[in-house]
């Protein structure tokens, strides 16, 4: 006794076909589209492109990962820190002055020197204004004296003696250098700031 | 932190391939698929102890994805042309028989069938390359794709019907053969 199937019109049959081809259809919907093949030679032939196609797609190869690639990678990773300058930190008996803070301190400390300095085409300034812009300067270069030998000690050491040089540990050691040449030998680290000067 | 550099090597060996075979199918250039390839692999280096071991394919299968796309959309920025894959690369078609009449035919039509794939839009292409390439369920391309299974099947069916009509005159013609 024959199986009654309703009728599948072309356009059904070229949205399932891709199922069909899957293997995704049930016994229900498949026998459907198999009773519309005996009758339709377009579909038929929908059908044996839709297999061919999905036959040489499967048949495409995965390429394996060129050597120059993964050499090149290599190359990059190896050059890589295995720290960052932010996972070098000091322990918990230190509490350095971040890097960034320091530096502003410096620069501006050059900078009020740099205004001060004595020149005949320059403002004069009254003596209390020149005394407020010294004591402003001894601390921003107090600070800094003491927070780059405790962090030139912390690079050098950890730095150094891992084997680690990251990029901002070469540009924070420019600047340690830097300031090494320049900082007055006679600057005072133990200078106490004013009631009004905030804390860093 | 970074990856640790025996856990990286182990999932470049197990996994590099994939990604790479993911990046040159969708750009259809072996110059600019090696060059996503690495940047995939370095973000890797850089991420990939944020990711669980057992989620570590998709997530760069995503990535390779994502990487691709934003390749591909420079491309349309710059009209440039793009080196066609079939033109470089020696395919060599899988599970084929030893006739070499056969071969002759199956070349001509993988040859064409990479082609055709370059010229699906890229969420098709996606699709089909993970599903018919790749090997992909369903759900594991709806994670690559970040849309719904059900979306997944329409956007496959759509990319399949276009290679079908791209290929009918080629495939009438083998057939003739």
């Amino acid at each position: 006794m024959s199986q009654h199937v309703d009728p599948v019109v072309c356009s059904e049959f070229r949205d399932l076909v891709d199922a069909w081809v899957d293997g995704e259809l049930d016994a229900t919907e498949e026998a459907r589209l198999t009773a519309h093949l005996a009758s339709c030679v377009d579909c038929g032939e929908e059908l044996e492109l839709a297999v061919s196609v999905a036959s040489q797609l499967r048949a495409l190869p995965e390429v394996d990962l060129p050597e120059s690639v993964a050499v090149a990678v290599r190359r990059k990773i190896r050059a890589w820190p295995t720290a960052t300058l932010s996972e070098l930190r000091p322990g918990p008996r230190f509490r350095p002055l971040p890097a960034a803070v320091a530096a502003a301190v410096a620069i501006a400390a050059m900078v009020i020197l740099v205004i001060l300095w004595p020149s005949p085409d320059r403002p004069q300034f009254s003596d209390r204004e020149i005394e407020q812009a010294a004591q402003q300067t001894r601390f921003a270069l107090a600070v800094v004296n003491s927070a780059t030998r405790r962090a030139e000690f912390e690079v050098k050491r950890r730095v150094i003696a891992d084997g680690v040089v990251a990029e901002r540990a070469r540009g924070f050691m420019r600047t340690l250098d830097f300031l090494d040449g320049d900082r007055n030998a006679s600057v005072a680290p133990t200078f106490s700031p004013s009631p009004n000067q905030k804390g860093s | 932190m970074r990856m640790r550099r025996r856990d990286f090597d182990a999932v470049v060996a197990t996994h590099g391939r994939m990604v790479y075979t993911l990046a040159l199918y969708l750009l259809a250039s072996q110059g600019d698929a090696e060059d996503v390839t690495q940047e995939v692999l370095i973000r890797l280096w850089r991420r990939g102890h944020e990711v669980a071991p057992e989620r570590i394919g998709g997530w760069l299968f995503r990535v390779t994805k994502n990487a691709c796309f934003d390749e591909l959309r420079q491309r349309r920025r710059n009209s440039g042309s793009t080196e066609s894959i079939s033109e470089s690369v020696d395919l060599e078609p899988r599970d084929m028989g030893a006739d070499p009449e056969r071969l002759a035919r199956t070349s001509q039509l993988g040859g064409r069938i990479v082609r055709a794939l370059g010229m699906l839009p890229e969420a098709q292409r996606c699709a089909v390359i993970l599903r018919e390439i790749q090997g992909l369920s369903y759900r594991e391309i709806s994670e690559v794709l970040d849309i719904s299974e059900s979306n997944v099947r329409v956007t496959l069916h759509r990319g399949r019907r276009r290679l079908r009509e791209e290929l009918r005159e080629v495939h009438d013609h083998v057939a003739a053969c």
